[in-house]
């Protein structure tokens, strides 16, 4: 594989982050972390928001050098959840009816 | 649902969710990536602790981590796995597995988390969570194994003695005795002051529940406590279920008391780790065990041990049972076995079909700190024992090719057989010590040379019932001083020469 220019490097980041899909993920992945190191988010969305709002969710996180992974999981019965640096925001119904329910039986 | 309706129940739920407690925003948790034999890989959580309990709610399971690289790491299902999908979120709380053990569990079956599964209900008392693994108590905790651990056994209290707080093997193929002899040891525990664990490693369940009855009819259940971990259930429960025992052991040992384990049995340890091992793609090594089956074992069997007096004196006596293929002791578990343990008890196919049971091997069986722990009574009466039997075993063989054999010869066959004999012993019928030494003293005295082979065990059964009403003053002194004196000497040979004329 050939080197890539130390000059080119910064914008050929921001278009992997921007850019890669769910099926070269892992290779996006992979080649972040060879060249500087990345931060992954994942977020699973109950529906998919359409591929204006995709690539918007893209942008925002790859600004702060992130690489995002959306994930669509109709089992979430609403609203998302998102996976960052080790921790979890859940605001997907299926969370909340289950913290509900962890309350009550507690 | 109409959407007025549905908003209205949203609404409802989202007012409730106001007034439960907030955990902190948010919670570590990473993302189940696959999951494929029970084995769950989870990524987006950096920081998981090898051995640590993460939780997957979505499947309402929980998997212990048994691997970690950068990003995550590999875990093993505890439960059933069906319910494990990709994507679920996995938790992580710094919870690593324990043991809720207390007095409470003492008759009761359950399985390595600590659950009953004997059908119960709830274990009953206080209990107090403790780990599974834990660190073997240092050098300066312990002290000399001194105090002997009765197996009501005679071939073995008299030839391969086990201390408290020894790890003595259990060893032979399969068919030949090994559990009987560990539930045997069990059964004369009884009022000696031993809490037992019994755990059944990859046994089947019919087996397990023939045990616990036996245990049950004998009364050995109100000190015995069994770990389950069957053949049907998952290997890495399989896997647990030594450390498990070895916990609740640990708990009555630290507590000042004397606690015995017996693992039925170690190689259906080691074949569940391997399997756990080659599903984490941990590379295979000799007979495809992973590079750190010695280890797995080492560690188990170190957390045996005899504590300082101040550390409360109490000990914990592990007895592994380890099966081998066709006699094969050079195979890797046993040796790594045998080189852990402080000795092993070598069980025969062919001593079992001669009849001779326990079908004990006394030539290669060996206990390496045992001696030290015998009374003073059951050394001295067995004193030349294994002599006589060496020198029986060695002659015996020669003498089938000799047609004509020598007084002394004779003699000394006479006596090894007799001495055979007299090692013979049914099973669940553990000697009390007089009963051991009684049949020593007059197997090697030579006070049965004269009753014909055949009816030496008959001889000893009437020799042994009628010793206790006759001499009951020498049984309380031999069971309350435990010393061979002359005086104590010449009553046996008294009570030798009358019984058994």
């Amino acid at each position: 594989m050939s080197r890539i220019p130390q000059q080119a490097l910064p914008e050929i980041r921001k278009k992997v982050l921007e850019l890669a899909g769910p099926e070269d993920f892992e290779e996006a992945k992979t080649f972040l972390e060879a060249n500087g190191g990345v931060e992954v988010a994942t977020i699973q969305l109950a529906a998919d928001p359409g591929p204006e709002v995709r690539a918007k969710i893209k942008h925002d996180l790859a600004k702060q050098g992130v690489l995002a992974r959306i994930r669509i999981d109709r089992g979430l019965a609403g609203g998302a959840r998102l996976f960052k640096g080790g921790m979890l925001k859940d605001a997907s119904w299926k969370g909340r009816v289950r913290k509900l329910l962890s309350a009550i039986y507690a | 649902m109409p959407n007025e309706s549905l908003h209205q129940f949203l609404n409802a739920i989202d007012e409730a969710l106001k007034k439960v407690p907030e955990r902190a925003g948010a919670e570590r948790a990473g993302l189940v990536e696959s999951c494929r034999d029970g084995v769950v890989r989870v990524s987006g959580l950096p920081g998981l602790r090898m051995g640590e309990v993460i939780r997957i709610d979505d499947a309402d399971v929980d998997a212990l981590v048994m691997e970690v690289d950068r990003d995550g790491g590999l875990a093993v299902v505890l439960q059933p796995s069906q319910g494990v999908a990709e994507g679920q979120p996995a938790r992580s709380d710094n919870r690593f597995l324990t043991l809720a053990i207390g007095d409470g569990m003492l008759g009761r079956v359950v399985d390595p988390l600590g659950r009953p599964v004997d059908g119960q209900g709830a274990i009953g008392g206080k209990l107090k969570d403790f780990p599974l693994e834990s660190l073997a108590p240092d050098v300066m905790a312990r002290a000399a194994v001194a105090e002997p651990l009765q197996t009501g056994i005679v071939a073995i209290d008299a030839l391969i003695p086990i201390g408290r707080g020894q790890r003595e093997l259990i060893i032979g193929d399969r068919q030949t005795g090994k559990t009987t002899v560990a539930i045997d040891t069990i059964l004369n525990q009884k009022g000696k002051d031993m809490t037992c664990i019994y755990v059944a490693i990859g046994q089947r369940e019919a087996k397990t529940a023939q045990v616990v009855q036996m245990l049950k009819d004998h009364g050995a259940m109100d000190y015995t406590i069994v770990v389950d971990a069957s053949a049907s259930s998952p290997a890495v429960m399989q896997y647990l279920a030594p450390y498990a025992g070895a916990a609740i052991g640990e708990y009555f040992m630290n507590k000042g008391g004397h606690a015995l384990v017996v693992y039925d049995d170690l190689s259906k340890h080691a074949v569940s780790y391997r399997e756990v091992s080659l599903l984490l793609r941990k590379p295979p090594g000799r007979e495809a065990y992973p590079g750190d089956v010695f280890y797995l074992h080492s560690r188990l069997l170190e957390r045996a041990a005899k504590l300082s007096p101040e550390n409360g004196s109490g000990s914990l006596t592990a007895l592994p049972i380890v099966e081998t293929q066709a006699g094969d002791i050079s195979a890797y578990i046993p040796t790594n076995v045998i080189s852990i343990t402080d000795g092993q008890i070598f069980l025969e196919s062919a001593l079992f079909y001669r009849g001779i049971r326990p079908a004990i091997n006394v030539g290669i069986s060996v206990s390496r700190v045992g001696g030290a722990a015998q009374t003073h009574i059951m050394k001295k009466s067995s004193g030349t024992a294994k002599l006589d039997l060496a020198q029986y075993y060695e002659l015996a063989a020669f003498s089938q090719f000799a047609s004509e054999l020598d007084a002394a010869t004779k003699k000394q066959l006479v006596r090894g057989e007799r001495v055979v004999e007299a090692l013979k012993q049914k099973a669940q019928k553990p000697l009390a010590l007089w009963q051991e030494v009684a049949t020593l003293w007059a197997a090697t005295k030579g006070y049965v040379d004269d009753v014909p082979k055949a009816k030496v065990v008959d001889a000893f059964a009437d020799y042994l019932a009628a010793f206790e009403t006759k001499y009951a003053s020498l049984v309380a002194k031999i069971e309350t001083g435990k010393e061979l004196t002359d005086e104590v000497k010449k009553e046996l040979d008294t009570a030798a020469a009358t019984l058994l004329k």
